[in-house]
C-alpha cells in the first residue's frame, strides 16, 4: 500500500486511468505504458532472457496482453506495474521453456514463479524495479561463487564493471588474447551453473 | 567450487580453436557493451554465451535502455491490436453469414446438375404418350390369383379321399393360365 501522500496520489491517478481504459478508452493506458516500458524491459525482461530482440518481443506481447485483457485487471491498491511484471515474467518463462538451450534456465525461473508476489510489499513501480534488480543480482552473485575465482574476476571486470578488454587484461596481468580465453571460459562456466540453481 | 569436466581450468593451455572462438566471443561482448545489435546469424553456442553475458550485465545494473522510438512503436502496436480486437468482436455474425453464402454459392452448380440429372432419368423412364401401359390391360380371370372353391366345388364326404384328383384338377387349371401368359409374351395370343 502507498506509504506517502505523493505515492497515494500517483496510485489514484493510475486507478483512474485503468477505470477509463476498462470503459473502452484503451488509449488512456498510453501514459502508463510509456512510464513502465523501460523499467519493465531493462529490469524485468532483459535480465531474464539476455537477448535484446527477444526482450522487445516479450515487452510487446506483455503490453498486448495487458491491453486486450485490461477488463480482467482488478485494482488492489498496487501499482499497475506489478501486474505488467507478472505477465512479463510468465512470458519470459514461456520463451525459455520453448527454447532447448534455455531449458535449464526455464526450470530455474519456474522455481522463482511462486515467489513472484514477494516484491508486492511496495506499490511504487520504481521500487519494484529496484527489487527486481536486487533479485537478479543475488542470482548472479550466487552463481559467481560457484565458479573459479579467476573466472569470477574476469566476469566482474568485463561485464559488471564494464572495463575495456585492455584494462581487464592488465589487471589480470595477461595478454588481451589470454583474457579473451579467460572470459570465454568464465561465461561458459557461469552458464553451466546458472540454470542449475 | 564445482569442477566442470568440459570447461578447462584457468591455467589450462588454450588450443588454437579455443583461442579463435574466444576472440570471436570477445568481439561479440565488445559489441554488446557498445549497445550494438548482434549479427543475426550466430552459432548456437555463441548466441547462448552472448545471452548469458547480456543477462549478467542487465541483471547487475541499468545498462540497457530502450530507445524512445522502439518504445513508442511497441506501445502503438499494442494499443492498435487491442482496438482491432474490439472492432473484430462485433461483426462476428456477418462473418458467419458470409461463410454460409459462400457455401451456398459453391453448392449451387452441383444442386442444379443433380436436378437436371433427375429430370433426365424421369423422362427416360416415363413411357411414351398414346400407349397404355401393359399393366393397365385387363387380366383374364384364368391368369388371376383366385381361390379354387369355384373350380373344386363342395367336397362330399364320400369323395373326401379323392384329394389327388382335386389337386390334379387345380394344377391343370392353373397351368392353362400360365401357358396363356407365356404364349402372349412370346407373341401368341389366346
Amino acid at each position: 500500500m502507498a506509504s506517502d501522500p505523493a505515492e497515494a496520489e500517483a496510485l489514484d491517478c493510475e486507478r483512474q486511468i485503468i477505470v477509463e481504459a476498462q470503459r473502452g478508452n484503451l488509449n488512456a493506458l498510453r501514459p502508463l505504458l510509456e512510464k513502465y516500458a523501460t523499467p519493465l524491459y531493462s529490469s524485468v525482461i532483459l535480465p531474464r532472457v539476455g537477448d535484446a530482440v527477444a526482450a522487445e518481443d516479450i515487452l510487446r506481447d506483455t503490453f498486448y496482453t495487458a491491453v486486450t485483457k485490461i477488463n480482467q485487471f482488478k485494482w488492489q491498491g498496487r501499482s499497475f506495474f506489478a501486474w505488467l511484471r507478472q505477465i512479463a515474467v510468465n512470458k519470459a518463462y514461456d520463451l525459455h521453456r520453448k527454447s532447448k538451450r534455455q531449458r535449464k534456465l526455464a526450470d530455474s525461473l519456474r522455481r522463482e514463479l511462486p515467489s513472484e508476489s514477494a516484491p508486492e510489499s511496495s506499490a511504487d513501480a520504481m521500487l519494484i524495479a529496484a527489487q527486481e534488480r536486487a533479485i537478479s543480482r543475488e542470482r548472479i552473485d550466487g552463481t559467481l561463487v560457484e565458479i573459479s575465482e579467476r573466472y569470477r574476476t574476469a566476469i566482474q571486470l568485463r561485464l559488471i564493471d564494464e572495463l575495456p578488454r585492455e584494462q581487464c587484461a592488465a589487471k589480470l596481468e595477461v595478454s588481451i588474447g589470454t583474457f579473451d580465453v579467460l572470459l570465454y571460459r568464465a561465461v561458459r562456466a557461469f552458464r553451466k551453473h546458472y540454470g542449475s540453481r | 567450487m564445482a569442477h566442470d569436466d568440459d570447461i578447462p581450468t584457468p591455467d589450462a593451455p588454450e588450443t588454437p580453436a579455443e583461442t579463435a572462438k574466444a576472440k570471436a566471443f570477445g568481439e561479440l561482448v565488445e559489441g554488446m557493451v557498445s549497445d550494438q545489435t548482434p549479427p543475426p546469424a550466430l552459432a548456437f553456442e555463441d548466441r547462448a554465451l552472448l545471452e548469458t553475458a547480456t543477462m549478467i550485465r542487465a541483471g547487475s545494473h541499468d545498462a540497457f535502455d530502450l530507445p524512445a522510438d522502439r518504445r513508442n512503436a511497441i506501445i502503438d502496436a499494442a494499443l492498435e491490436s487491442g482496438a482491432g480486437i474490439e472492432r473484430d468482436a462485433a461483426p462476428q455474425s456477418s462473418v458467419a453469414d458470409e461463410l454460409a453464402q459462400r457455401r451456398l454459392r459453391r453448392m449451387a452448380p452441383w444442386a442444379a446438375t443433380a436436378v437436371a440429372a433427375a429430370a433426365a432419368v424421369f423422362l427416360w423412364l416415363r413411357p411414351p404418350g398414346g400407349q397404355a401401359p401393359v399393366n393397365e390391360r385387363p387380366v383374364p380371370v384364368a391368369q388371376q390369383s383366385r381361390p379354387a372353391d369355384a373350380l373344386v366345388g363342395r367336397i362330399d364326404r364320400a369323395h373326401a379321399g379323392d384329394a389327388s384328383a382335386r389337386i390334379d384338377q387345380m394344377f391343370a387349371d392353373r397351368s392353362a393360365g400360365y401357358r396363356a401368359v407365356r404364349f402372349r409374351r412370346q407373341g401368341g395370343d389366346q
